[in-house]
């Protein structure tokens, strides 16, 4: 078999520089919003590198990719309800229910 | 003893050997652990009156570093499978070798961490920024210290299983692969969630 050699180092070339693009730009220090979209692009970019090569999701058989859509659609929704969740709730504090003092168990 | 099907020879309904759809199946279930855990640091940090830039708490050239360790364990455990699959057996003691190495380097880089944290008073409870650094990334070296075991045991008994069943242990370190690969990933996404956002 001939091995692969060189896709495994350009795959690995384009990890480290995606790794050096990810630091450089948050030493800008750009706002909040920016900052996550272009940091979360590049770690998207990344992990889709490892998946497609390193775990040979390139080709693979029918069963593999119906696991792998699975895991995936389970977690879009997941963070799909975290996305629809009114922010406020978390910060809020709950209130203690009546005859109870705040705080006791 | 009982054999396990299917660990050689792929399985006619599925195409795969049980291996490879087993270790799948677990990621799937992976995704959904670490799925839960993001999803508590987007509500706790989204919700918090005010949240710290990571660079202000942590590291970031301690943690880019052990990013790049992770990115080069991964071609090393590749390289590994790739030996076997070329019967190349003392190529494979080397990269997996190399894998093993890298792994316990993480892991003690990230000591190095938590102790300059924990001597200077600070631990998961000291805030919330910390206690989801500390979960976050508690959780994560626990796998990279599994994978750190099984590839361990991989290499240790490697020399045995080749000797019997070349293909079974060419599918098994495919296996450990494929878990060593999703810890990278994930370690790709906790980088910038914590160190530089």
């Amino acid at each position: 078999m001939k091995r692969p050699y060189l896709v495994v180092f350009a795959v690995f070339a384009g990890l480290v520089v995606a790794t050096i693009v990810t630091v450089a730009v948050a030493a800008w220090h750009l706002p909040a919003g920016p900052a996550a979209a272009v940091a979360l692009a590049v770690a998207a970019v990344k992990a889709s590198l490892v998946a497609l090569f390193f775990m040979h999701l390139r080709r693979e058989r029918r069963v593999v990719y119906a696991v792998v859509l699975l895991a995936g659609v389970l977690l879009v929704a997941m963070m799909g309800l975290v996305a629809v969740t009114e922010r406020t709730q978390v910060a809020r504090p709950v209130a203690p229910a009546p005859g109870r003092q705040p705080g006791a168990l | 003893m009982m054999e396990i099907p299917y660990t050689v020879e792929a399985r006619p309904e599925t195409g795969v050997t049980n291996v490879k759809l087993g270790i799948w199946l677990f990621l799937a279930s992976e995704v959904m652990l670490f799925g839960g855990l993001f999803s508590a640091y987007v509500l706790l940090r989204t919700g918090a009156p005010a949240w710290p830039p990571g660079w202000t708490i942590l590291s970031v050239p301690l943690g880019a570093a052990n990013t790049l360790v992770l990115i080069a364990s991964s071609v090393t455990i590749v390289m590994a499978w790739l030996a076997l699959e070329d019967r190349d057996v003392t190529e494979y003691w080397l990269f997996m070798g190399l894998t093993v190495l890298l792994g316990v380097v993480f892991l003690v880089v990230k000591a190095f961490e938590y102790a300059d944290k924990f001597e200077h008073g600070l631990g998961p409870a000291s805030s919330m920024f910390l206690g989801v650094y500390f979960t976050l990334t508690g959780v994560h070296a626990l796998h990279v210290a599994s994978g750190v075991v099984v590839n361990a045991y991989l290499l240790a008994s490697g020399a045995a299983l080749w000797a019997r069943a070349p293909v079974q242990l060419t599918n098994r370190v495919e296996a450990a692969g494929l878990f060593w690969h999703f810890v990278d990933i994930v370690w790709i996404f906790l980088f910038p969630l914590l160190y530089l956002l």
